[in-house]
């Protein structure tokens, strides 16, 4: 033992605080052109950008899912170093995920019978599932990079917050393509997606963020 | 217990800034008090005591950039230990599949070693070793770090490791090749 402490001391090498927003945050960010790219190159933009962006539902949509991402974040963040507890953030994030549910709901009632299953299917209730799911993926994989470069001491609850960084993120720049106006649509398709992401964050982050 | 706090984030902090002499002293005390957590965990295991304290240790060593001075120490440490705990229980109740390499040197070795009659202690084999070839033996095949924390936990390259580890593995089964001709 007496040798091991020598020899970590003899050569040490100085290694200043490393800061998780700049190891995490900073590298999601920057993955999040490559979805971003995808959206306006690929998927294409809402064609009615310029009049959508005047309506509330635009904004709901992307702001509930960015507002996901941002609550999940600061969690992400705590449990990227040894002992980081998650936080309020994944309960925040949780309480949104299910009054988003309840508003879905509401209005489904409220929505007159004939309109019911439009509201909830949409026209692109599919495709809204493997895009999101898609542009998530490069948003997930830097934050397993940044993770793995931090210390991690919860792998499941930093892989499950990762996730929810990674999927509410993708789901708000998938949101500026998506011409779907129902609030259900939004409780459903996009709550699920998000979902989806944070479910295998969760599954794999004892296996990706080993240390 | 507030002082002893507040003296190991600033002996951190100086060991961050690459001071040898106050990381050493941070070390030596945090040993102490790592024994103590892993052996009230593990009373009946002195050695599984020895050895998380050893990988603990290692790993706040390679993962010390983490430590962010102005948060408290005791939890990112026992944050730590807490991790190798459960790493520690994990590998008891599942045996870990060892990489190729390692398997076949293990069963080279329990070959020969019976074709020569001879119990070679694996401990005596890696003491012929030059101290270096041996210890990164020790470190990458034993305590199971890969090869990039085992060059950080001694402060060299990467490649250095790995040649270490090869002629190590190298000259070990070539003894034992030779005590089986020897002592047929």
């Amino acid at each position: 033992m007496k040798d091991l402490i020598e020899t970590l001391a003899d050569d040490l090498q100085p290694a200043p605080p490393r800061r998780p927003v700049l190891t995490v945050l900073a590298p999601m960010a920057a993955a999040a052109l490559i979805p971003l790219g995808i959206v306006v190159f690929v998927f294409g933009l809402r064609t009615d950008m310029e009049s959508a962006v005047m309506l509330p539902h635009f904004w709901i949509k992307f702001g509930v899912m960015a507002l996901i991402a941002a609550l999940a974040a600061p969690a992400l963040l705590h449990l990227s170093r040894p002992g980081g507890k998650p936080g309020n953030g994944l309960l925040a994030a949780g309480l949104l995920a299910a009054a988003l549910v309840l508003a879905g709901l509401v209005n489904l009632v409220l929505t007159s019978d004939g309109a019911r299953i439009d509201a909830l299917l949409g026209h692109s209730w599919s495709s809204c599932l493997w895009k999101v799911g898609l542009l998530s993926a490069p948003l997930f994989v830097a934050s397993v990079i940044g993770l793995r470069r931090m210390a991690p001491t919860r792998p499941r609850a930093a892989g499950l917050a990762a996730g929810l960084v990674a999927g509410g993120g993708a789901a708000a720049i998938y949101s500026l393509g998506c011409a779907e106006t129902s609030l259900t649509f939004l409780a459903s398709w996009y709550l699920l997606a998000v979902l989806v992401v944070a479910g295998t964050g969760a599954l794999l982050g004892p296996r990706l963020l080993r240390w | 217990m507030p002082d002893q706090e507040t003296r190991f984030a600033v002996l951190m902090a100086l060991g961050q800034q690459g001071d040898a002499s106050a990381y050493r002293e941070l070390l030596v005390a945090l040993q102490g008090r790592l024994s103590a957590y892993f052996s009230r965990r593990l009373a009946a295991d002195a050695a599984s005591v020895d050895d998380l304290v050893q990988e603990t240790l290692m790993a706040v060593h390679v993962k010390r950039a983490t430590y962010d001075p102005g948060l408290a120490f005791s939890g990112w440490l026992y944050g730590i230990a807490r991790y190798k705990l459960i790493d520690h229980y994990r590998r008891l109740k599942v045996r870990r599949t060892e990489p190729l390499d390692e398997a076949r040197f293990a069963a080279d070795l329990a070959d020969d070693a019976e074709a020569a009659g001879a119990r070679m202690d694996l401990e005596e084999l890696l003491g012929r070793l030059p101290e270096k070839q041996a210890r990164a033996i020790r470190l990458t095949r034993i305590d199971g770090l890969s090869t990039r924390e085992a060059a950080a936990a001694l402060g060299t390259s990467e490649s250095s490791i790995k040649v270490s580890v090869h002629r190590g593995l190298k000259t070990a089964s070539a003894s034992l090749d030779d005590s089986g001709k020897t002592d047929p």
